[in-house]
């Protein structure tokens, strides 16, 4: 003990000034700051200080072993245990001194008391502190052994498999690194526990570096750089093992790994398969969610390896598919640098997967100045039902691509930065779409036919609506329903976008989020109100009132799609209780079945862009236990059938 | 002098990459004898004494310091050694008296007011850095140092080594004085044959990596009839160039 003692006394005789003095300055910043005006957090200010005294400690450790110096410290009779625990005493002495000088200047220095608090310690400083000694102690201690005398050995040849080694090593982290950047992005961003693994990890094996040089090397540079070279390349190696083992094992589930199924499963308008948003038994809850293809008859569940919120995206028949490839995002700036194709691709219904052409003006990629960002800038890419065409929607842009004929001619959306907010597909190829623009309080929205091989637009007419503008066309785009307010001064109405005098027939007015949907045969229903006023009422395809439905006393109603033909699925919440499903026959208004505790998947207002399944078929039959358990329904009298999670899981 | 080998260096090799600068040389150092170890710059004198002092490993071989592995044994062994090295090696910007009560907390047998003395004597202030003492100052301050630990073993790595004239002689005198009051074994490597001559009762010379002479210094001269330095000059400039 009293050698530990002696060694760490030295540190703090050649360091303590100092850092002590960093420590005073560093506390007056936060009063400072505040006098000037600004911000500077004293658990921030802190944080710069510790990593000082960690690069002080760690670099005059290491230092201590450049030539001519390590016989101070190893020709004494003094184990490297012993040596390594009085480092790390003297670090810890210099560290509680720095921090105590701190204290007492942002004490002295706050001038309101009641900025001052003790609790601006925490994990992360010790965390910064140990990282940045680690970091300056493995530096000196390699430059100290790569300095004059312990060169590596020398010529053409050695230089050559020096360079070698190096762009091996540096290959092989930036593999590690981008694999593990590309788990943490995709698996664990709310955690964050990948990231702190790799990190401590890292500091670890450096520690674990320099302390084994230390002991096994004691002098000798040469031992000293190969020991940390050795240790460093076995990190790497295992490192690289274990990233590359959990980048496949957590970001390639399959579909036994579900474990519950996520609302923003939808069912495609191909009517026999979903894309189902699952929470797996990897990653965390809240960032995970890959997305599988089922095929609802067979249950098969495949997944697909698609971004977060970039895609899949189907055509409004269902039979084409485009998302955005789960390619390591790490290195898109490189690839594309390169010149790598987009990650977007397209898929018929049953074929394999093609690359997108992407026009070259869209922003699909990441920036290299902008890695921070987790997902791509495309808002919506719509397919038209041939598979051909495919409209690109992002930041009050549209253009247009196709696989025949590649990149079409720029579209001009008009003046004001409209917003796309709805588009179908016209039978001519025309996209119709709903635009909304604001003009300082005033929100206009207008209805477009653009013709994606000219890029000419055709305005069909124009409205003033309120703050909030929803729009769903129905499958032709000649009519569609537009929600303008919000929460209880919301109106719900039908227009005819094409119409010479579109004047649009209110079909419910100052509602409480109204809901509503086209009917296969043409009719509307819509739903609106909280748990005291409700309105549940079935229009004709011209909007006239037909029928109101009847509702439970109590229960907020909405509806969800049109499961059977005639037959409405509808939301039925009870105040405080769970929420069933009530199949209704659009044409009595009778409730043939309650469902108790299953939601409908189809939604009234999903997909704005895509099509709703055909009733009747599986996809318009799919159900939701609040467990996240997915059903069928096989027919109106049938039980649900479990589609997933697998049985047994 | 005893017959008892304080250091026995058997078949020790040192190599850097494909160099190899110091080739199975053995030779031992009986107590009490002071051993020059003599060669030109970059012979292996520096590598062959560090490995002595279990502060490097040899590539392969073995030394024996007090009858035990000193690689193995260091710490243990270190408390009886005292290493003078070519240059100061404590931090330029401790000051003398925690370099000196750092010494003192690393031997038991320290001895404060010898070495009190002996900085006085050579005008070193207790509170002046390290930094701030002259080249010879500073060499003579490190053997002051190495001496207040009563070794018994005490090597020496080129201590005088771009000293004056004068300083050299201080140090050699210093060293001279404190040697005749104790049975201290000595290595030391030194260019200044001159000044060692004196001192040494044996000579081993490196060259080209091999131990080219072991002897006892007078043995030498009469058996040569030659000064240590024709000796020297005659064995190391069989390799033909300047170092």
């Amino acid at each position: 003990m009293r050698k530990i003692l002696a060694v760490a006394l030295l540190d703090a005789r050649r360091l303590g000034f100092g850092l002590v003095s960093a420590g005073l300055v560093g506390g007056l910043i936060p009063s400072l700051a505040s006098g000037l005006g600004g911000s500077a957090p004293a658990e921030t200010v802190l944080v710069l200080v510790f990593v000082m005294v960690g690069i002080a400690s760690g670099g005059y450790f290491g230092n201590d072993f450049s030539e001519g110096r390590s016989s101070f410290f190893f020709a004494r009779p003094l184990p490297s245990a012993t040596l390594i625990g009085g480092r790390l005493g003297g670090l810890a002495a210099l560290s509680a001194g720095t921090f105590a000088a701190f204290m007492a200047s942002y004490w002295i220095s706050s001038r309101e008391r009641s900025d001052f608090h003790f609790s601006v310690l925490t994990t992360a400083h010790v965390r910064v502190l140990t990282t940045s000694f680690g970091i300056a102690l493995f530096l000196a201690l390699a430059i100290a052994a790569h300095g004059r005398g312990h060169r590596p050995r020398a010529g053409l040849r050695g230089w050559l498999t020096g360079l070698l080694r190096l762009g091996v090593t540096l290959g092989l982290f930036v593999l590690t690194f981008g694999l593990f950047a590309d788990l943490d992005v995709r698996a664990y961003m709310n955690t964050g526990t990948p990231i702190r693994l790799f990190f401590d990890s890292g500091v670890i094996a450096i520690l674990v570096a320099s302390g084994m040089a230390i002991v096994a090397g004691r002098t000798e540079g040469l031992r000293i750089a190969g020991i940390q070279n050795g240790v460093m390349a076995g990190y790497l190696a295992l490192a690289s093992t274990v990233v590359t083992g959990a980048w496949t094992y957590v970001l390639h589930p399959g579909p036994g790994a579900i474990k519950s199924v996520q609302r923003g499963t939808v069912g495609s308008a191909d009517g026999h398969s979903a894309y189902v948003v699952a929470s797996v038994d990897r990653g965390d809850a809240v960032t995970f969610n890959p997305v599988f293809v089922l095929d609802i008859a067979s249950g098969q569940a495949q997944r697909l390896d698609a971004d977060p919120y970039a895609g899949p995206w189907p055509s409004a028949d269902g039979g084409t598919m485009v998302w955005s490839q789960a390619t390591p995002f790490f290195f898109r700036p490189l690839w594309r640098y390169l010149g790598g194709a987009t990650t977007f691709r397209v898929r018929r219904v049953a074929g394999a997967a093609e690359t997108l052409p992407m026009p070259r003006k869209v922003p699909d990629g990441f920036p290299g100045t902008q890695l921070a960002l987790r997902f791509s800038a495309i808002d919506r890419i719509l397919p038209s039902s041939d598979g051909d065409v495919f409209a690109i929607v992002w930041d009050h842009h549209i253009a247009f691509t196709s696989r025949s004929r590649g990149e079409f001619p720029d579209v001009d959306l008009g003046r004001g930065r409209p917003s796309v907010i709805a588009g179908v597909y016209l039978p001519s190829g025309s996209l119709r779409v709903a635009t909304t623009v604001q003009q300082g309080a005033v929100w206009t929205l207008r209805f477009l036919d653009i013709d994606p091989g000219s890029g000419r637009v055709a305005i069909l007419s124009s409205m003033e609506v309120g703050s909030v503008a929803r729009v769903h066309f129905d499958a032709t785009g000649a009519r569609a329903l537009l929600v303008s307010g919000s929460g209880t001064r919301a109106s719900l109405s039908l227009v005819t976008p094409g119409a010479s005098s579109p004047a649009p027939t209110v079909l419910l007015s100052e509602s409480v989020n109204p809901l509503a949907l086209f009917l296969a045969d043409g009719r509307i229903a819509a739903a609106a109100g909280g748990f005291e006023e409700r309105v549940f009422r079935i229009f004709s395809p011209a909007g006239r009132a037909v029928l109101d439905v009847p509702v439970d006393e109590g229960a907020a109603v909405s509806v969800r799609g049109e499961m059977f033909p005639g037959v409405l699925a509808v939301s039925l919440s009870a105040r405080f209780g769970q929420q069933d499903t009530g199949l209704v026959d659009a044409t009595t208004g009778a409730t043939v079945r309650r469902l108790p505790g299953l939601q409908a998947v189809s939604s009234a207002w999903g997909p704005t862009f895509g099509g709703a399944p055909p009733p009747g078929t599986a996809t318009a039959r799919l159900l939701l236990s609040r467990d996240g358990k997915l059903y069928e329904l096989p027919s109106l009298t049938a039980e649900p059938r479990l589609l997933l999670p697998l049985p047994g899981r | 002098m005893t017959d008892e080998a304080v250091v026995r260096v058997d078949s020790v090799s040192v190599r850097y990459h494909q160099n190899l600068v110091v080739d199975r040389v053995s030779f031992t150092v009986a107590r009490g004898a002071v051993y020059a170890l003599l060669g030109r710059n970059g012979a292996g004198k520096s590598s062959l004494i560090r490995c002595l002092l279990g502060l490097q490993r040899p590539t392969s071989g073995q030394v024996f310091v007090f009858g035990e592995d000193v690689w193995r044994h260091r710490a243990r062994l270190l408390g009886r050694t005292a290493y003078v090295p070519e240059a100061c090696d404590a931090p330029g910007q401790l000051r003398v008296r925690d370099v000196v009560a750092f010494y003192k907390s690393m031997y038991p047998a320290w001895e404060e007011s010898a070495v009190r003395d002996r900085l006085a004597r050579i005008g070193v202030s207790e509170s002046a850095t390290v930094a701030a003492l002259s080249k010879g100052q500073r060499a003579l301050f490190t053997l002051a140092l190495a001496l207040g630990s009563k070794p018994e073993l005490l090597v020496l790595d080129d201590p005088t080594l771009g000293l004056d004239v004068v300083a050299r002689n201080d140090f050699f005198s210093d060293f001279i004085g404190e040697l005749a009051d104790r049975g201290t074994t000595v290595i030391l490597t030194t260019h200044d044959l001159a000044g060692v001559e004196g001192i040494a009762n044996r000579v081993g010379i490196l060259q080209g990596a091999h131990l080219a002479l072991d002897e006892e210094v007078e043995q030498m001269k009469l058996e040569r009839g030659q000064s240590l330095e024709q000796v020297f000059t005659d064995i190391t400039r069989v390799s033909g160039r300047l170092p």
